[in-house]
């Protein structure tokens, strides 16, 4: 089976360290890519490059529901995708620079109480009723 | 008066740029206008159906009918590449404006099952008779293919298709097909209730005519 | 010190696609930029749900309106690291020649707005009109202008013959001629000059700091550009990338004039040493299970994908990131500062190709 290289596992303690050393180091970031796994887990690669074309990707892996801390203190571009991220998964972020609370692509200003929680790229079976 | 020397010289030159619509520029060979499709050569396998990307295309085989979105086809060229007849084709006109959306259907000939072959099959013992089925059920060509029914049927009865196995549309059933029958091919030709004799129908090959699997089985089995 | 918020609308003559910036001015010049996307959002990466893979390349290329071979070449690359697959020779060289194609006509179209954008409107339509050469080959060689759909995992669906191969070689020879025609009007007129130097400075920490890629990069000195990694036929050819150094807006266009150069260049160096094979290796089956990840070099900047497959024919997961998502921080970080007119001169000079960032 063929998987990214260089990957490192990280926990939701430790995500801000290691994202935080990695630029100490000089890697670029690149981007933040969220996989739906199954009906239970969440699971993030950042991605990091580095002028020689090196890789190398932290892998994240969470159970649905978990407030996970953003990196857009250490990383001004990352605000961005998990503006993206958050609108199309329904993941909240902790600490994020600028929140666009789920307008960044979608045209939903608050969500009321009992609402469908609108995820489109994610499938949440357990978390309400009537959610694809 | 300072501009008549310009306007007589601009009457008189040639324009500098094409006048259309009298002069039409030509178009390129391979440009990809607009997909059309030679109805009677179509043996509504539904190949174009399942690798449309857009999804534009739907074929009834029972009736017949073929038929095209035109504005959802984004003329990319996958269904003229897997047709295994080569009926669809690209033309180089750009489809003409629609005033309304609709859909192009193109009525063809579907496969129509012949009468029961039972009424005019010749007065044989029992083995030859059954053989006689078999060879029938043989020659049906990419009739069982197009009849879903027909399909997973055929793979028990098995005789017919190493006949056909060079025909591209028996996907699944003709591999499995094909193993069969060499293995118990000795044993059967005595048994005259066993259907699953192939080398005796290859050898004795009729005409091949698109023949209805269905009313094979039927005749097989009882 | 009056505080306003402008609008710099989705609709805008300058911008080739809708995008939203709220502008915080205080007399003229601007303190603060809330960018707002989602005006053509299709949601294209969930498509993979239920279009199977092969499927899957003519959604892909249809991403961007400008860029669509390289979105596929991308898809293509991922794919066939996942099936262990390596494309044939000469699928190789004509896959170049079609990408570096579009990246001529890319920047061509480029050019000519970034001209636009101050008023130079001969200037625009004189790029444009050495555009239409490159969009008649495409027309010729592959069917459509713009997307071309020859990509297909192993390889490529169509061949360019030896006369159409002579004609391209004399095509890009005028091509050339009448492209540096017009290099001394855009490198050193003084309005351009002066609309374009000092405007939308970006430095070097910064631009890598903030994951800038593309010529946004390579304006401001990193030497950074993923054909280095010489996929496909570039292997064959020694490739430099080309750098300034200013980091203004005047230094990306620069870039990009002599990247057309270099284009030509390549597309020779192709056309002349194009070998004879098939056109495509056969693809058996369903993708096995595992991730791949491929770089590809747009006009705009790199352009990476992540694709995660499961075994089964439709991908569970495809992730496309675009250049000029990661160009628009740099962008919120440029615009601070400048005066009110300069606002779509530097919008433009980061090449903002929306339908690509929204995917």
């Amino acid at each position: 089976m063929i998987v990214l290289e260089n990957v490192t596992e990280v926990s939701l303690d430790n995500v801000r360290e290691e994202v935080a050393a990695a630029i100490e180091q000089g890697w670029r970031f690149v981007t933040i890519t969220a996989v739906d796994l199954n009906e239970n887990e969440f699971e993030f690669i950042y991605h990091f490059h580095n002028p020689e074309f090196e890789i190398k990707n932290l892998r994240l892996t969470f159970p649905k529901g978990t407030v996970v801390p953003s990196v857009s203190g250490v990383l001004f571009c990352a605000l961005l995708v998990e503006n993206e991220i958050k609108d199309l998964f329904h993941i909240d972020f902790e600490g994020l620079a600028l929140d666009y609370n789920g307008t960044f692509y979608t045209n939903v200003d608050e969500l009321e109480e009992g609402e469908r929680m609108i995820a489109p790229f994610a499938t949440f079976t357990t978390v309400q009723k009537n959610k694809d | 008066m300072y501009m008549t020397k310009n306007v007589l010289r601009n009457l008189f030159k040639k324009s500098a740029t094409r006048l259309y619509p009298l002069e039409k520029r030509e178009i390129f060979e391979n440009v990809r206008g607009a997909l059309d499709i030679e109805i009677d050569k179509c043996i509504f396998c539904r190949a174009c159906q399942l690798r449309c990307p857009s999804q534009c295309i739907t074929v009834d085989n029972k009736a017949g009918t073929w038929t095209l979105d035109p504005m959802a086809c984004v003329v990319c060229g996958v269904c003229v590449a897997v047709c295994p007849k080569k009926c669809l084709h690209i033309g180089k006109q750009y489809r003409a404006p629609l005033l309304e959306r609709g859909l192009i259907t193109h009525q063809g000939t579907p496969r129509v099952p012949k009468p029961k072959a039972a009424a005019t099959a010749p007065v044989v013992p029992a083995e030859q008779n059954a053989e006689a089925e078999v060879q029938k059920a043989a020659v049906a060509t990419p009739a069982p293919v197009n009849t879903e029914a027909a399909t997973p049927e055929i793979s028990e009865t098995v005789a017919e298709k190493p006949v056909e196995a060079d025909i591209s549309q028996a996907a699944a059933a003709a591999p499995e097909a094909v193993e069969k029958p060499e293995a118990t091919g000795t044993e059967i030709e005595t048994n005259a209730e066993q259907i699953l004799e192939t080398p005796q129908a290859e050898s004795e090959k009729t005409e091949v005519k698109p023949d209805d699997a269905e009313q094979k089985k039927e005749d097989l089995s009882a | 010190m009056s505080r306003t918020i402008i609008p710099f609308g989705p609709q805008h003559p300058v911008l080739p696609e809708p995008l939203h910036l709220k502008l915080v001015v205080e007399d003229e010049i601007v303190s603060e930029v809330i960018p707002n996307l989602g005006y053509v959002h299709r949601g294209l990466e969930m498509l993979s749900r239920v279009r199977d893979m092969h499927q899957m390349i003519y959604v892909v290329e249809r991403v961007c309106g400008i860029c669509s071979c390289l979105h596929a070449l991308a898809y293509c690359h991922a794919l066939e690291k996942l099936y262990g697959l390596e494309a044939p020779p000469r699928a190789r060289y004509l896959r170049i020649i079609w990408g570096e194609l579009h990246r001529m006509h890319s920047h061509l179209l480029w050019l000519g707005l970034y001209a636009e954008s101050f008023g130079f409107e001969s200037l625009f339509l004189a790029f444009w009109k050495v555009r239409e050469r490159i969009m008649d080959i495409m027309e010729a060689t592959a069917g459509n202008r713009v997307v071309i759909s020859t990509n297909i995992i192993g390889g490529v669906r169509r061949d360019i013959s030896p006369e159409n191969l002579r004609w391209i070689m004399n095509e890009m020879d005028l091509v050339e001629k009448e492209f540096r025609q017009l290099m001394s009007t855009m490198l050193k007129d003084y309005t351009v000059e002066s609309r374009t130097r000092g405007k939308g400075y970006l430095s070097k920490e910064d631009a890598y700091a903030l994951g800038a890629c593309g010529p946004t990069l390579r304006g401001s000195g990193w030497a950074i550009d993923s054909r280095m990694l010489e996929y496909d036929a570039l292997k064959d050819f020694s490739f430099e990338p080309v750098v300034e150094h200013d980091g203004d807006s005047y230094a990306r266009g620069v870039v990009r004039f002599k990247e057309v150069l270099q284009s030509i260049g390549i597309v020779r160096e192709c056309i002349s040493k194009i070998p004879d094979s098939e056109l495509s290796v056969p693809v058996k089956g369903n993708p096995p299970a595992g991730e791949a990840w491929s770089n590809v070099e747009q006009p705009r900047g790199e352009l990476l994908y992540y694709v995660k497959s499961d075994g089964t024919k439709n991908l569970p997961r495809v992730r496309i990131r675009t250049p000029t998502f990661a160009n628009i921080p740099p962008l919120l970080v440029m615009l601070k500062g400048c005066e009110l007119a300069d606002v779509p001169v530097i919008t433009l000079s980061i090449d903002p190709c929306i339908s690509c960032t929204e995917r």
